[in-house]
């Protein structure tokens, strides 16, 4: 494999190569701290680099592999972290002034995990300010750059987790979900990201933007990876109060699996009015491919969608503000001025406002549950637009870049976002399929389907 | 249509939250403040059509630790 192969290879690729010792998790190391060396000044996606931490921990996954003690597919695979997840002795900022040096002594349980499954923590990506907001324009460490386009955005909150993996700097990077935050970004910039359902994966140890709407999951080039990261991701915790303890399937086992017969409707109302009509055509044109490969294609229309939207909205601004009252009213100026101005809005609302929303939440969870039992997921575009641009960015693009992902964190939903296409000018298109409650495994089988029957994933950035 | 002015945006906010913004405020917040007041009146026309539902909430009892497994030292 050529070094660019490598860069660009998926953990399923890499996997059995590591496991037969073809590859040595200290090779793949190397190659990833040259190329942050190389590329990322111009990206800024890592926040902290982990350089020695990250040769200590190849050189031990090294060890244990040839000892004949392979942990699985993320054994001695270098990843990236969002810095919004507690780190065991490393610096763990969120993005913000507020803990520029907070060192914490534990590590959050999604870190746990990948550092029993032997996965090699390169270091801590950049990130949209407290992961409130879309563009990962960081005022405090700068804005992450998108790795197709480096005058644009990479989406955000999870900016510099989605430009580390499409750039070939990490094999996977860990991502948070509150409103847009890992589908939006890997949208943006041409790699999968998936929000698990509500629940499935413990957010013990990220910093809450909103309890009721924050999701922790990864970002990664392909599908099956997805499912692979998901497998060890996944898990009952009762450290995290929203976790459910619900037995978790084998994420993959439905991958290249025929989609025969499975029905996929496509949501045109709301989600495709609007935006970018070059997204509305690559969108579009993955129904003739999901149709050619068995699945079923509908209409359907789900008809308060824009209302869970707007109810969504209120209960990320007010979950957010009473998280940081205390910082707000104490450390105001630790804020950028866009920030503290949107968490203090929040404070406008009534506790019976978002009680009222919360009865809606419930309300629409049951009718959107309804709506889809004749079906096993829906489509849409991830984004109505592409990324946008870091000078210059319309007013209207803010709203946008959340209307079509952040109606499926106030309900729950699993939802992953895949490449479907470029724009003329090169910007990646996402294709949002969401499933039902705990149903991952079904959206990560029609992603796969599709990535298996479309190149998009194959096309790589021009870096710098 | 038209953006409301500042002193329509005040009287709004005033009568929606219950909170009196200065003239540099409500200008400051005017991009965010029309969906907002959109928001509290999207539930208003939803308070009739809840019936008796309860709201979602993350809620999980917390099993109290056994006397034996309590550590006092």
């Amino acid at each position: 494999m050529t070094e660019n192969e490598l860069a660009f290879a998926t953990i399923s690729d890499l996997a059995p190569k590591l496991r037969s010792k073809k590859i040595s998790p200290v090779e793949l190391t190397e190659l990833a701290l040259s190329r942050i060396e190389r590329h990322d000044g111009a990206l800024n996606s890592f926040i902290t680099v982990m350089a020695e931490h990250a040769r200590m921990a190849a050189k031990a996954a090294e060890k244990a592999i040839v000892a004949g003690d392979y942990r699985g597919p993320l054994h001695g695979v270098p990843i990236a972290v969002k810095d919004l997840y507690a780190t065991a002795g490393t610096l763990t900022t969120f993005g913000s002034p507020l803990f520029a040096d907070w060192v914490p002594d534990h590590d959050a349980a999604v870190i746990e995990r990948l550092k029993a499954a032997g996965a090699i923590i390169l270091g801590k990506t950049n990130l949209h300010e407290l992961a409130y907001g879309t563009t990962s324009a960081n005022p405090h460490y700068g804005p992450v750059h998108n790795p197709w386009r480096q005058d644009y955005h990479p989406g955000g909150s999870s900016g510099g987790s989605a430009a580390a993996v499409a750039a070939g700097l990490a094999w996977m990077a860990l991502g948070s979900d509150t409103g847009a935050s890992i589908r939006q970004p890997a949208a943006c910039c041409g790699i999968v990201g998936i929000k698990p359902t509500f629940g499935r994966v413990s957010k013990h140890g990220c910093l809450p933007l909103a309890w009721s709407m924050d999701h922790a999951g990864p970002l990664n080039r392909g599908v099956r990876d997805a499912g692979l990261t998901l497998n060890l991701l996944a898990g009952y915790d009762p450290r995290d109060p929203c976790s459910v303890d619900r037995p978790v399937p084998d994420f993959t086992a439905g991958l290249g699996q025929s989609i025969k017969g499975k029905r996929v409707a496509v949501v045109r109302k709301f989600f495709m009015e609007g935006g970018d009509p070059e997204v509305m055509a690559a969108i579009e044109a993955t129904l003739p491919v999901l149709e050619s490969l068995g699945a079923e294609i509908r209409e359907i229309e789900l008809p308060h969608i824009e209302d869970a939207f707007r109810a969504g909205t209120l209960t990320i601004v007010t979950e957010g503000a009473t998280y940081h009252a205390d910082h707000l009213k104490t450390r105001p100026e630790a804020f950028s001025a866009q920030c503290r101005a949107d968490l203090e809005l929040g404070h406008f609302y009534k506790a019976t406002d978002y009680l009222q929303a919360q009865r809606m939440r419930r309300h629409l969870m049951t009718e959107i549950a309804e709506l889809m039992a004749p079906l096993d997921a829906l489509v849409m575009p991830t984004s109505p637009i592409t990324a946008t641009p870091i000078e210059g960015n319309p007013p209207d693009h803010p709203v946008y870049r959340v209307r079509n992902t952040m109606p499926f964190n106030f309900l729950g939903l699993p939802a992953i976002s895949l490449p479907s296409g470029f724009t003329e000018e090169g910007l990646p298109i996402g294709l949002q399929i969401v499933g039902k409650g705990f149903d991952e495994a079904g959206i990560l089988q029609i992603a796969h389907a599709y990535q298996q029957a479309t190149d998009w994933d194959t096309r790589r950035p021009k870096l710098t | 249509m038209s953006e409301p002015s500042i002193e329509t945006l005040k009287r709004d906010v005033q009568e929606a939250f219950g909170v009196a913004l200065t003239d540099e405020q409500a200008e400051a917040c005017r991009g965010r403040l029309p969906t907002m007041l959109e928001n509290v009146h999207l539930l208003a026309d939803w308070a009739g059509r809840l019936g008796d539902t309860a709201p979602a909430q993350i809620q999980r009892a917390i099993e109290a630790p056994s006397p034996g497994a309590r550590s006092d030292d």
